[in-house]
Protein backbone atom coordinates (compact mmCIF):
# COMPACT_ATOMS: atom_id res chain seq x y z
CA UNK A 1 0.00 0.00 0.00
CA UNK A 2 1.07 3.14 -1.22
CA UNK A 3 0.97 6.94 0.58
CA UNK A 4 2.15 5.74 4.46
CA UNK A 5 2.01 8.53 7.03
CA UNK A 6 3.19 8.32 10.47
CA UNK A 7 1.33 10.75 13.29
CA UNK A 8 3.77 10.35 16.11
CA UNK A 9 3.71 12.60 19.19
CA UNK A 10 5.92 12.41 22.10
CA UNK A 11 5.18 14.27 25.69
CA UNK A 12 6.33 14.31 29.19
CA UNK A 13 5.94 16.38 32.35
CA UNK A 14 8.32 17.20 34.80
CA UNK A 15 7.62 17.14 38.39
CA UNK A 16 8.81 18.30 41.19
CA UNK A 17 8.41 17.29 44.75
CA UNK A 18 7.34 20.11 46.91
CA UNK A 19 9.72 20.49 50.36
CA UNK A 20 7.19 18.43 52.53
CA UNK A 21 8.00 15.18 50.16
CA UNK A 22 3.93 14.83 50.20
CA UNK A 23 2.88 15.60 46.65
CA UNK A 24 4.31 16.63 43.48
CA UNK A 25 3.82 19.32 41.17
CA UNK A 26 4.69 20.69 38.20
CA UNK A 27 8.20 21.40 37.70
CA UNK A 28 8.68 25.13 38.76
CA UNK A 29 11.57 25.35 36.62
CA UNK A 30 9.85 24.30 33.64
CA UNK A 31 6.34 25.35 34.52
CA UNK A 32 4.35 24.07 31.78
CA UNK A 33 3.93 20.42 30.08
CA UNK A 34 5.91 19.29 27.02
CA UNK A 35 4.35 17.73 23.53
CA UNK A 36 4.51 17.75 20.15
CA UNK A 37 3.29 16.04 17.24
CA UNK A 38 3.88 16.02 13.54
CA UNK A 39 2.52 13.56 10.76
CA UNK A 40 5.35 12.31 8.53
CA UNK A 41 5.08 11.01 4.87
CA UNK A 42 6.84 7.51 4.07
CA UNK A 43 9.09 7.97 1.33
CA UNK A 44 8.90 4.72 0.49
CA UNK A 45 5.26 3.85 1.80
CA UNK A 46 6.75 0.93 3.87
CA UNK A 47 5.79 -0.29 7.25
CA UNK A 48 6.88 -3.00 8.78
CA UNK A 49 5.74 -3.70 12.51
CA UNK A 50 7.00 -6.34 15.32
CA UNK A 51 5.21 -7.50 17.45
CA UNK A 52 6.05 -8.90 20.12
CA UNK A 53 10.09 -10.21 19.51
CA UNK A 54 12.10 -11.60 22.04
CA UNK A 55 15.99 -10.29 22.32
CA UNK A 56 18.61 -11.72 23.93
CA UNK A 57 21.79 -9.26 22.00
CA UNK A 58 22.01 -6.92 19.08
CA UNK A 59 19.59 -9.04 16.85
CA UNK A 60 18.04 -6.06 14.59
CA UNK A 61 20.02 -3.45 12.79
CA UNK A 62 17.45 -1.08 10.71
CA UNK A 63 18.67 0.89 7.90
CA UNK A 64 17.86 3.93 5.45
CA UNK A 65 14.60 4.37 7.89
CA UNK A 66 12.58 7.35 7.66
CA UNK A 67 10.99 6.62 11.31
CA UNK A 68 11.55 4.42 13.93
CA UNK A 69 9.37 3.46 16.99
CA UNK A 70 10.92 0.87 19.74
CA UNK A 71 8.96 -0.02 22.83
CA UNK A 72 10.61 -2.17 25.47
CA UNK A 73 7.31 -3.92 26.79
CA UNK A 74 9.33 -6.23 29.86
CA UNK A 75 12.62 -7.66 30.63
CA UNK A 76 15.44 -5.97 31.13
CA UNK A 77 16.31 -2.83 29.85
CA UNK A 78 16.56 -2.08 26.04
CA UNK A 79 19.61 -0.12 24.65
CA UNK A 80 19.42 1.42 21.14
CA UNK A 81 22.42 2.35 19.04
CA UNK A 82 22.26 4.79 15.98
CA UNK A 83 25.85 4.60 13.97
CA UNK A 84 25.35 0.67 12.78
CA UNK A 85 25.92 -0.48 17.15
CA UNK A 86 28.90 1.23 17.80
CA UNK A 87 27.89 3.27 21.04
CA UNK A 88 24.54 2.23 22.58
CA UNK A 89 23.28 5.81 23.50
CA UNK A 90 19.19 5.21 24.28
CA UNK A 91 18.07 3.36 26.93
CA UNK A 92 14.34 2.07 27.48
CA UNK A 93 13.01 0.20 30.65
CA UNK A 94 9.76 -1.80 30.59
CA UNK A 95 6.89 0.29 29.76
CA UNK A 96 9.20 3.04 27.85
CA UNK A 97 9.32 3.80 24.10
CA UNK A 98 11.26 6.11 21.66
CA UNK A 99 9.46 7.80 18.51
CA UNK A 100 11.43 9.83 16.13
CA UNK A 101 12.21 10.54 12.63
CA UNK A 102 15.36 9.14 11.07
CA UNK A 103 17.79 11.55 9.15
CA UNK A 104 19.11 8.56 7.08
CA UNK A 105 22.49 9.53 5.87
CA UNK A 106 22.45 7.99 2.22
CA UNK A 107 26.72 9.12 1.55
CA UNK A 108 27.41 7.24 4.98
CA UNK A 109 24.22 4.54 6.36
CA UNK A 110 26.52 3.57 8.99
CA UNK A 111 25.85 7.01 10.40
CA UNK A 112 21.98 6.27 10.52
CA UNK A 113 21.65 2.87 11.01
CA UNK A 114 19.75 1.50 14.01
CA UNK A 115 20.64 -1.26 16.43
CA UNK A 116 18.56 -2.47 18.87
CA UNK A 117 20.36 -4.42 21.82
CA UNK A 118 19.25 -5.61 25.04
CA UNK A 119 21.15 -5.68 28.67
CA UNK A 120 19.67 -9.77 29.43
CA UNK A 121 16.49 -10.09 28.05
CA UNK A 122 13.60 -8.37 26.82
CA UNK A 123 10.61 -8.49 24.66
CA UNK A 124 10.29 -5.36 22.45
CA UNK A 125 7.72 -3.57 19.68
CA UNK A 126 8.79 -1.37 17.02
CA UNK A 127 7.83 0.05 13.83
CA UNK A 128 10.37 1.27 11.04
CA UNK A 129 9.15 3.39 7.89
CA UNK A 130 10.47 3.58 4.83
CA UNK B 1 17.44 23.33 45.28
CA UNK B 2 14.29 20.92 44.14
CA UNK B 3 13.29 18.09 46.97
CA UNK B 4 13.39 15.86 43.73
CA UNK B 5 12.21 15.67 40.58
CA UNK B 6 10.96 13.31 38.05
CA UNK B 7 9.27 12.98 34.18
CA UNK B 8 5.96 11.89 33.03
CA UNK B 9 7.04 10.16 29.49
CA UNK B 10 4.33 9.56 26.97
CA UNK B 11 4.43 8.55 23.02
CA UNK B 12 1.84 7.75 20.69
CA UNK B 13 2.26 6.48 17.41
CA UNK B 14 -0.63 6.18 14.82
CA UNK B 15 0.84 4.63 11.16
CA UNK B 16 -2.36 5.48 8.35
CA UNK B 17 -2.32 4.17 4.72
CA UNK B 18 -3.89 6.06 2.14
CA UNK B 19 -6.84 3.73 0.66
CA UNK B 20 -8.63 4.11 -2.25
CA UNK B 21 -12.42 4.02 -2.78
CA UNK B 22 -14.49 3.23 -6.34
CA UNK B 23 -16.75 5.87 -6.95
CA UNK B 24 -20.22 5.02 -6.38
CA UNK B 25 -23.55 5.93 -8.63
CA UNK B 26 -27.10 5.89 -7.98
CA UNK B 27 -29.64 8.58 -7.44
CA UNK B 28 -33.15 8.74 -5.95
CA UNK B 29 -35.77 10.51 -7.71
CA UNK B 30 -34.83 14.02 -5.92
CA UNK B 31 -31.41 13.63 -4.54
CA UNK B 32 -28.71 12.53 -6.90
CA UNK B 33 -26.02 9.43 -4.52
CA UNK B 34 -23.83 9.47 -6.97
CA UNK B 35 -20.24 9.53 -5.66
CA UNK B 36 -16.81 10.23 -7.44
CA UNK B 37 -13.63 8.22 -6.44
CA UNK B 38 -11.60 9.61 -3.37
CA UNK B 39 -8.81 8.52 -1.66
CA UNK B 40 -8.59 8.99 2.25
CA UNK B 41 -6.10 7.98 5.00
CA UNK B 42 -7.53 5.29 7.45
CA UNK B 43 -5.73 3.69 10.22
CA UNK B 44 -3.32 1.24 9.66
CA UNK B 45 -3.72 -2.89 10.46
CA UNK B 46 -1.07 -2.10 12.55
CA UNK B 47 -3.48 0.00 15.04
CA UNK B 48 -2.32 2.87 17.62
CA UNK B 49 1.34 2.26 19.38
CA UNK B 50 2.88 3.95 22.40
CA UNK B 51 4.51 3.92 26.03
CA UNK B 52 4.46 5.48 29.44
CA UNK B 53 6.66 5.51 32.09
CA UNK B 54 7.26 7.30 35.39
CA UNK B 55 11.09 8.56 35.15
CA UNK B 56 12.69 8.87 38.13
CA UNK B 57 16.38 8.72 37.10
CA UNK B 58 17.08 12.50 36.55
CA UNK B 59 18.36 14.45 39.52
CA UNK B 60 17.10 17.16 42.05
CA UNK B 61 19.83 19.48 42.02
CA UNK B 62 20.27 20.00 38.04
CA UNK B 63 23.59 21.30 36.54
CA UNK B 64 22.66 24.72 35.80
CA UNK B 65 18.95 26.83 34.96
CA UNK B 66 19.83 25.66 31.45
CA UNK B 67 18.23 22.51 31.77
CA UNK B 68 15.61 24.00 30.47
CA UNK B 69 14.58 26.06 27.59
CA UNK B 70 11.79 27.65 29.17
CA UNK B 71 11.89 30.18 31.56
CA UNK B 72 9.06 29.71 34.52
CA UNK B 73 6.42 32.07 35.36
CA UNK B 74 7.52 31.66 38.57
CA UNK B 75 10.84 32.75 38.38
CA UNK B 76 12.14 36.69 38.63
CA UNK B 77 15.09 38.59 38.51
CA UNK B 78 15.50 37.52 42.18
CA UNK B 79 16.24 33.72 41.46
CA UNK B 80 19.09 35.21 39.57
CA UNK B 81 21.47 35.75 41.78
CA UNK B 82 24.44 32.96 41.59
CA UNK B 83 27.53 35.82 40.71
CA UNK B 84 29.84 33.20 39.87
CA UNK B 85 31.21 34.53 36.38
CA UNK B 86 30.68 32.55 33.32
CA UNK B 87 29.13 29.57 35.65
CA UNK B 88 27.16 31.26 37.16
CA UNK B 89 23.10 32.25 36.25
CA UNK B 90 22.91 36.17 36.17
CA UNK B 91 21.96 37.75 32.93
CA UNK B 92 24.94 37.24 30.79
CA UNK B 93 25.89 33.65 31.89
CA UNK B 94 22.20 32.12 31.69
CA UNK B 95 21.17 30.14 28.95
CA UNK B 96 17.58 30.76 29.79
CA UNK B 97 15.62 31.43 26.57
CA UNK B 98 13.33 34.45 27.50
CA UNK B 99 10.40 32.97 25.29
CA UNK B 100 11.41 29.50 25.87
CA UNK B 101 12.20 29.11 22.16
CA UNK B 102 16.00 28.32 20.98
CA UNK B 103 16.80 30.12 17.20
CA UNK B 104 19.07 27.29 15.12
CA UNK B 105 20.80 27.45 11.89
CA UNK B 106 22.61 25.57 9.63
CA UNK B 107 25.40 26.50 12.31
CA UNK B 108 25.45 23.92 15.38
CA UNK B 109 24.59 24.98 18.59
CA UNK B 110 25.31 22.76 21.72
CA UNK B 111 22.73 23.14 24.18
CA UNK B 112 24.94 22.82 27.10
CA UNK B 113 28.67 22.63 27.94
CA UNK B 114 27.93 20.41 30.78
CA UNK B 115 29.88 17.47 30.76
CA UNK B 116 27.40 14.87 32.83
CA UNK B 117 25.35 11.97 31.92
CA UNK B 118 22.83 12.65 29.87
CA UNK B 119 19.87 11.22 31.62
CA UNK B 120 16.73 12.90 29.59
CA UNK B 121 16.09 15.01 26.83
CA UNK B 122 13.47 16.00 24.97
CA UNK B 123 13.70 18.32 22.04
CA UNK B 124 10.51 19.92 20.28
CA UNK B 125 10.63 21.56 16.93
CA UNK B 126 8.88 24.56 17.24
CA UNK B 127 9.67 26.23 14.09
CA UNK B 128 9.11 25.48 10.36
CA UNK B 129 11.63 23.75 9.06
CA UNK B 130 13.34 20.39 10.17
CA UNK B 131 15.54 19.97 12.49
CA UNK B 132 18.70 17.29 12.68
CA UNK B 133 20.14 16.38 16.20
CA UNK B 134 23.44 15.30 16.76
CA UNK B 135 23.84 12.66 19.91
CA UNK B 136 27.97 12.64 18.97
CA UNK B 137 29.26 16.18 19.82
CA UNK B 138 28.28 17.37 15.96
CA UNK B 139 29.92 14.25 14.15
CA UNK B 140 26.51 12.76 12.78
CA UNK B 141 23.08 13.81 13.03
CA UNK B 142 20.66 10.57 12.91
CA UNK B 143 17.54 12.31 14.53
CA UNK B 144 15.55 14.50 13.00
CA UNK B 145 12.72 16.60 13.64
CA UNK B 146 9.74 17.87 11.02
CA UNK B 147 8.24 21.15 11.82
CA UNK B 148 5.92 20.67 15.32
CA UNK B 149 7.45 17.32 15.95
CA UNK B 150 9.22 16.35 19.44
CA UNK B 151 11.18 12.79 20.10
CA UNK B 152 12.81 12.34 24.03
CA UNK B 153 15.17 9.60 25.41
CA UNK B 154 17.18 8.58 28.23
CA UNK B 155 21.01 8.44 27.91
CA UNK B 156 22.27 4.86 28.25
CA UNK B 157 24.98 4.36 31.00
CA UNK B 158 27.66 6.54 30.56
CA UNK B 159 27.84 6.41 26.91
CA UNK B 160 25.93 9.89 26.47
CA UNK B 161 26.74 12.98 27.49
CA UNK B 162 24.71 16.21 28.05
CA UNK B 163 27.38 18.07 25.99
CA UNK B 164 27.54 15.47 23.31
CA UNK B 165 23.90 16.95 22.24
CA UNK B 166 23.90 19.37 18.92
CA UNK B 167 21.35 20.73 17.12
CA UNK B 168 21.19 22.50 13.66
CA UNK B 169 18.75 22.63 10.34
CA UNK B 170 20.26 21.42 7.23
CA UNK B 171 18.97 24.61 5.49
CA UNK B 172 16.90 27.82 6.54
CA UNK B 173 16.22 28.80 10.81
CA UNK B 174 13.83 27.16 12.84
CA UNK B 175 13.57 27.20 16.87
CA UNK B 176 13.43 24.56 19.67
CA UNK B 177 12.29 24.21 23.00
CA UNK B 178 14.09 21.60 24.99
CA UNK B 179 14.86 20.11 28.36
CA UNK B 180 18.45 18.39 29.07
CA UNK B 181 18.80 16.99 32.18
CA UNK B 182 21.82 14.89 34.24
Amino acid sequence: MANEKIKYSNGCSPQELESTSVRWFQDSDVGTKLSGSANVAMSGGSLVHVSPKTITSAETTLTAKDFIYVKCISGDDVKISLDNGTSDLIRLSAGESFASEINYDEGNPNNSAIVIDTDGTSTIEYLSGT
Amino acid sequence: MATDRRVIMKTSVLPTARTSYAAVPGSLEEKNLTKAAYNKNVISSVGRLGGSSKMTDITSAQWGDGWSSMFAPYITWADLSDATDVTGNRWEDTYDRWDGDAGITTTAIQLSSDSSDLQFCYLKNTGSTAVIISLDANSTYPLKLSSGASTMFRGYSTNLKINEVYVKTASGTSTIEYLIAQ
